[in-house]
């Protein structure tokens, strides 16, 4: 019998569940003390397990299905798409706008189920029948490239920079049949409405007015500060940049425009840009904040970069100084002992 | 402050336009697995209201799953447990009842986020490694556990797909073998296999880096 096969991987699992007793637990801690591999195990699953909840205030489950199986969605199948644009983390979202099309309708017509738009549906007639269910009888493989699922959609939740306080209306949420699931031909959606539905329907128009589309309302510190750094996290780092210096120009007394100047320095740093990332650096320790510790190393690794020695010995020192247990001491310890000092 | 783009969408809708409380939709299914891998057969079938009940009652574990694997606050967090869910949909008449069908949801939704992160990493490359704005811009936490869990993460991104898939499943939902087997479908050993070699891949990356080691404790081992 190997050493792997003596891996106690049972115990490991009744401990994640809280059911280890007293003597199995003392098992378990034996055998971590020596084997390095259910070490690691042990404390990268207490590690995820610890890690904050997952399904957070910024991710309502909720609403995500209430958004994605929202009645009416039927309608905007029918609906010409607008020219394309840009959009940035929402671009799947009419897919599944389309699939949940199919199934809204044949949920509400089954069992007049009421839901987030429920006074909506309390007042329509069943919902109009679509077909295909092209989702439900094909077998493809489970996960599909995003590049083959995606084609630029218009979505709502496109975000350009806007005026401040200035409101904008939204282009409608489209969605289109999903063309992009396969590469079989895309499925049609029609909709079967008899005048009676058309009646309804049009009477319906002024309450689907109010809910969609939506008015855009203006950017906000906040909101610009989350955009670039959702720009900067997916990749778009020029798109990134430009935000925080629409950030730093539009709001420049808002925290977020500080924070900015210590997030934009970073970037531009990683970006191979030392002596941009000083300006921002050092417009950041001019007043200081909560970043000032890893300010001070990112600008000691930027005079680094640029070859100014003798800046980046003294900014090391300045920041041993300032913070002799900081995180980045070993670092700079380091650093200035490679600069011969 | 919202983290995805759709958040503050909602938000304002519901503030202009009152609309009726979850409450007012059913319950989530809450059967046992055979109540659950009937909903699913239901919802292959074509089954709206099934299929509805189903994706409320996975729709938690897929968002946990992409959580996980991508990392919270991830920019793309929500596009993947979309695409998480249209997998699950698209897979509803290839499912053979095997395993809860919310297992086999998270299954999806852990390959779903694994390439996502694999083509973030592609996009990132070029950068100076150096530098982690991330680290800068996110949460403070345990630093060591953060850096505990990205190692993880990352290895995810270079291992081969069952074994990367083997190790989410383990260390990041905390699944049995025998559930990680069922649901792929594997044998045991087969599972036991890939966990192996996954780990024994951890293991070498940790060791290879004295900070990552110090984090996890490596080179403490008593005589």
């Amino acid at each position: 019998m190997t050493i792997v096969a003596l891996h106690p991987d049972d115990l490991l699992d009744r401990e994640g569940r809280g059911e280890l007793a007293a003597d199995e637990l003392e098992r378990l801690e034996r055998h971590v003390r020596d084997c390095s591999t259910c070490r690691i195990e042990r404390l990268s699953r207490a590690d995820f397990r610890g890690e904050e909840d997952p399904i957070g205030p910024d991710f309502d489950v909720t609403r995500l299905l209430s958004e994605v199986l929202a009645p009416g969605a039927d309608r905007e199948l029918l609906r010409p798409a607008p020219a394309p644009r840009r959009a940035v983390g929402r671009r799947l979202r009419p897919l599944l706008l389309a699939a949940a099309a199919v199934l809204v309708a044949g949920a509400a017509a089954a069992a007049g189920w009421r839901g987030a738009v429920g006074r909506r549906a309390e007042a329509a007639p069943p919902a109009p029948v679509l077909e295909p269910a092209t989702t439900f009888t094909r077998s493809t493989p489970a996960v599909q490239a995003p590049a083959t699922l995606a084609p630029p959609a218009p979505t709502a939740a496109v975000a350009e920079p806007a005026p401040p306080e200035r409101v904008v209306p939204a282009p409608p949420v489209v969605a289109r049949a999903p063309a992009a699931l396969s590469r079989e031909p895309a499925p049609v959606a029609v909709v079967h409405t008899s005048p009676a539905d058309r009646a309804t329907e049009a009477a319906a128009a002024p309450a689907l007015a109010v809910t969609r589309p939506l008015p855009v309302t203006a950017s906000d510190a906040a909101a610009v500060f989350e955009r670039a750094n959702r720009a900067r996290r997916s990749g778009d780092h020029p798109r990134a940049a430009d935000l925080y210096r629409s950030l730093l120009d539009r709001y420049p007394d808002s925290p977020e425009a500080h924070e900015s100047l210590a997030v934009l320095g970073r970037e531009l740093l990683g970006d191979g840009d030392a002596s941009g990332a000083l300006r921002y650096f050092d417009g950041y320790l001019r007043t200081g904040g909560s970043l000032r510790e890893d300010v001070m190393a990112d600008r000691a690794l930027a005079f680094g970069r640029l070859g100014r020695t003798a800046d980046e010995a003294a900014a090391w020192g300045a920041l041993l100084a300032a913070y002799p247990g900081s995180v980045h001491a070993a670092r700079a310890a380091v650093r200035l002992h490679d600069l011969g000092l | 402050m919202t983290a995805f783009p759709g958040a503050w969408h909602y938000t304002n809708a519901m503030a202009e336009h009152p609309q009726p409380r979850i409450s007012s939709i059913p319950p989530p299914f809450s059967g046992g697995r055979d109540e659950a891998i009937a909903l699913a057969r239901r919802a292959a079938s074509g089954d709206a209201l099934a299929t509805r009940q189903l994706l409320e009652n996975i729709a938690p574990r897929v968002v946990r799953a992409t959580r996980a694997v991508l990392g919270a606050g991830h920019p793309e967090a929500e596009d993947a447990v979309q695409l998480a869910l249209i997998g699950f949909i698209q897979s509803l008449p290839g499912f053979r009842g095997e395993c809860n069908p919310s297992l086999f949801a998270a299954r999806i939704a852990v390959r779903t986020a694994s390439g996502i992160r694999r083509r973030a990493r592609a996009r990132h490359e070029g950068r100076d490694e150096a530098v982690d704005v991330d680290e800068l811009a996110g949460g403070r936490g345990d630093p060591r556990a953060a850096a505990r869990r990205e190692v993880v993460r990352t290895l995810l991104d270079d291992l081969p797909e069952e074994q990367g898939e083997a190790l989410a499943l383990r260390f990041m939902l905390g699944w049995s073998l025998s559930e990680i087997a069922e649901t792929s479908g594997a044998p045991l050993n087969t599972v036991r296999s890939r966990l192996r070699l996954a780990k024994e891949a951890l293991r070498r990356r940790v060791e290879a880096d004295p900070t990552l080691a110090d984090h996890f404790g490596i080179g403490e081992e008593e005589p």
